[in-house]
């Protein structure tokens, strides 16, 4: 299919404007500033400057847009760009990960859409097309699809399966996003540095003794987490809003967002694990999250994408049924896994041995214990970090009791947990590289830990399994390369 | 365990290791400059170079009598029809398995020491990452290179 030589569409220009006036706004600021110091406020001279800047960036806007030309040929997309520097880029469709349309606020105004265009290998997309009607969206996405096999029609599809995200899921699904936390966090260690700036020093007994006196304090302070915790919610809210999921022939698209629309295109073929998250917030609410390890999203990125915010273990098996098959497991791992997910008891995962648990426990415990150290020799109040260590051994059993891994055909099903607990099913086709290792202690009790890395640069393994077991998925992998074919699924 | 990979690297491996762990060692000495100055000009106590010293003189020894030998004694590696077998590691033995299908392209390459004891390493790139192995003599690792070229079949369609 053609797709010959245009533009962008015309709201480019006014796109292109705003984004260089936002990137200047500050060193524009700052020269008025100077400017207003200098020759003392003139309104002359502020109108005459602002309607010079506006215009100079209006014409800056207007090239770039008419330098920016994009076209398909020989199978490649070819984008020629740059007012000052000439930059030609050519994407041959071969390469081409994911297609993913954007929409803001002006873009929905107009009924255009922003196209970024990923490949694998580097942490950007090769390609952003910032404005472009959703007529010629169409047809790009059709030049550059690899099998041609079905026509996809704008945002909202009918066709293919199709699952769409409930108002309530929604909101659980931003209520235990744990974004609230972070921003407690960094708004109380803003306010400390500032404290710490103004030199107040803080007799602790007697401020902790102020503020029992004044307990409004207390609840003023969980006024202001409950606020944060809500901004956080509605940030999800509108992030992942109307969130639907669709398969169409050989691709999986995810659409989101309330004010600004994104879509997700994968080629099925790229993904390469399929992981399911329980965040700690979600976990005991029986709620998980699948993302997808896909090839085309650099590490950067630290959003994988993903495939449905919020599960429910019954839902596993109808949504990987549904969307990928290629990943759904045989119906008896199915179940266990179900029940595995919630259930805290291992059924069907295969355990750690017990002469590991000790391990897990120091593993945490002396990390924790060699940072608490100092504060517990010199900071005031340090001697309640007697605890820490102890609380990292907990979090080491807690790894223990939740590691696991089973093999099914050519499935490998591995969980562990670092904060939130995640089980990720990996084909052996997608396996890059394999590893099994031991240090000098590993070796006197015959375990070994093991490794292995996907195309999507994220790496999973478990640590002390026995050596029989690294044996067997050594020999497990052998087998099941002689037999897949390059180029997995 | 199963048994180890049938193949060995360059002898030669050691010597280029110890010749750049004495450069790493100097490296490390480079602060042993303002420490002696320091001693001269304001009277620091003598054990500040004294202890850097003995630390740098201990890290070149181990980096040029111990680690070199023990690295190339456990440096093994096998290329077979179906995937590339590597083991590697003094403190953590560590046995990696590479499908062949995974395998995107590989290249040779050479450093100065390197070209000069007529070594080269070949460095094997699937689309997670980068794999070596170390130290192969030239001829070796070109053979090698091409080789495993052969029995990936390097294609686009691969990721």
């Amino acid at each position: 299919m053609s797709f010959e030589s245009r533009r962008l569409h015309l709201l480019g220009i006014a796109l292109v404007f705003l984004k260089t006036l936002k990137d200047l706004f500050l060193p524009l600021l700052l020269f008025l500033v100077s400017q207003v110091f200098q020759r003392g406020y003139s309104l002359f001279w502020l109108i005459t400057g602002g309607v010079g800047v506006s215009l100079l960036l209006l014409a800056w806007g207007f090239l770039s847009w008419y330098r920016f030309i994009y076209y398909v040929k020989d199978g490649a997309l070819i984008v020629e760009q740059g007012v000052l520097a000439r930059k030609r880029s050519i994407i041959p469709r071969t390469r081409i990960q994911a297609i993913d349309l954007n929409q803001g606020i002006l873009h929905r105004l107009f009924n255009i859409v922003s196209v970024r265009v990923e490949t694998a290998g580097g942490n950007k997309p090769e390609a952003t097309l910032v404005a472009v009607s959703r007529h010629d969206a169409n047809a790009l996405r059709q030049a550059l699809t690899v099998y041609d096999e079905h026509k996809e029609e704008g945002y909202e599809e009918t066709g293919g399966v199709y699952k769409r995200l409930s108002f309530k899921e929604l909101f659980l699904f931003g209520a235990t996003s744990g974004g609230a936390l972070g921003l407690v966090l960094s708004i109380f260690s803003g306010a400390w540095a500032l404290l710490d700036d103004v030199g107040l020093e803080l007799d602790w007994l007697l401020y902790f003794s102020w503020v029992g006196e004044r307990i409004n304090i207390v609840f003023l302070i969980i006024l202001v987490i409950f606020i944060l915790w809500l901004l956080a919610t509605l940030g999800v809210i509108f992030k992942y809003g109307r969130f639907t999921v669709s398969r169409h022939g050989d691709r999986i698209q995810m659409t989101y967002g309330l004010l600004q629309r994104t879509q997700v295109s994968i080629p099925v073929r790229r993904i390469q694990a399929v992981r399911m998250v329980e965040g700690i917030l979600r976990q005991p609410l029986g709620y998980f999250t699948i993302q997808l390890e896909n090839a085309g999203y650099g590490t950067q990125s630290a959003e994988k994408a993903i495939l449905w915010p919020l599960a429910r273990p019954k839902e596993l098996k109808f949504i990987l049924q549904k969307f990928l098959p290629e990943f759904n497991l045989e119906a008896s791992l199915e179940t266990t896994l179900e029940t595995t997910l919630h259930n805290t008891l291992h059924t069907s995962l295969e355990r750690l041995p017990q002469i590991a648990r000790r391990r897990y426990a120091l593993r945490s415990f002396f990390p924790v214990f060699l940072v608490s150290l100092p504060v517990f020799i010199w900071l005031p109040w340090g001697n309640f970090a007697v605890i820490l260590p102890f609380l990292g051994g907990l979090w080491g059993l807690w790894k223990f009791h939740d590691a696991g891994w089973s093999l099914k055909d050519n499935m490998l099903v591995l969980r562990c947990r670092s904060f939130a607990r995640t089980t990720v099913i990996v084909p052996s086709g997608s396996i890059q590289s394999f590893a099994v290792g031991s240090n000098p202690f590993q070796r006197r009790v015959g375990l070994v830990s093991f490794s292995l890395e996907l195309a999507s640069k994220s790496h999973f393994g478990l640590a002390d399994i026995p050596v029989s077991v690294g044996v067997n998925l050594m020999g497990w992998l052998r087998t099941r390369q002689a037999k897949t074919t390059p180029g997995r699924l | 365990m199963q048994s180890q990979p049938s193949e060995r690297i360059d002898w030669r491996a050691v010597k280029v290791w110890q010749i750049q762990g004495v450069f790493k060692a100097l490296t490390m000495a480079i602060p042993l400059v303002p420490a002696v100055f320091l001693v001269r000009e304001f009277s620091w106590p003598l054990w500040v170079p004294v202890l850097l010293a003995v630390v740098v003189i201990l890290y070149g020894i181990v980096e040029v009598a111990l680690l070199p030998r023990l690295r190339w004694e456990r440096w093994r590696y096998q290329v077979q029809q179906e995937e590339i077998d590597l083991q590697r590691g003094i403190w953590f033995i560590k046995r990696t398995l590479i499908p062949m299908g995974r395998v995107q392209h590989v290249d040779t390459r050479q450093g100065i020491l390197m070209r000069r004891y007529g070594l080269a390493t070949v460095i094997i790139s699937t689309a997670a990452g980068a794999h070596q192995i170390p130290a192969l003599r030239e001829d070796i690792a070109g053979g090698l290179r091409d080789s495993i070229v052969r029995l990936a079949q390097v294609s686009d369609d691969v990721l």
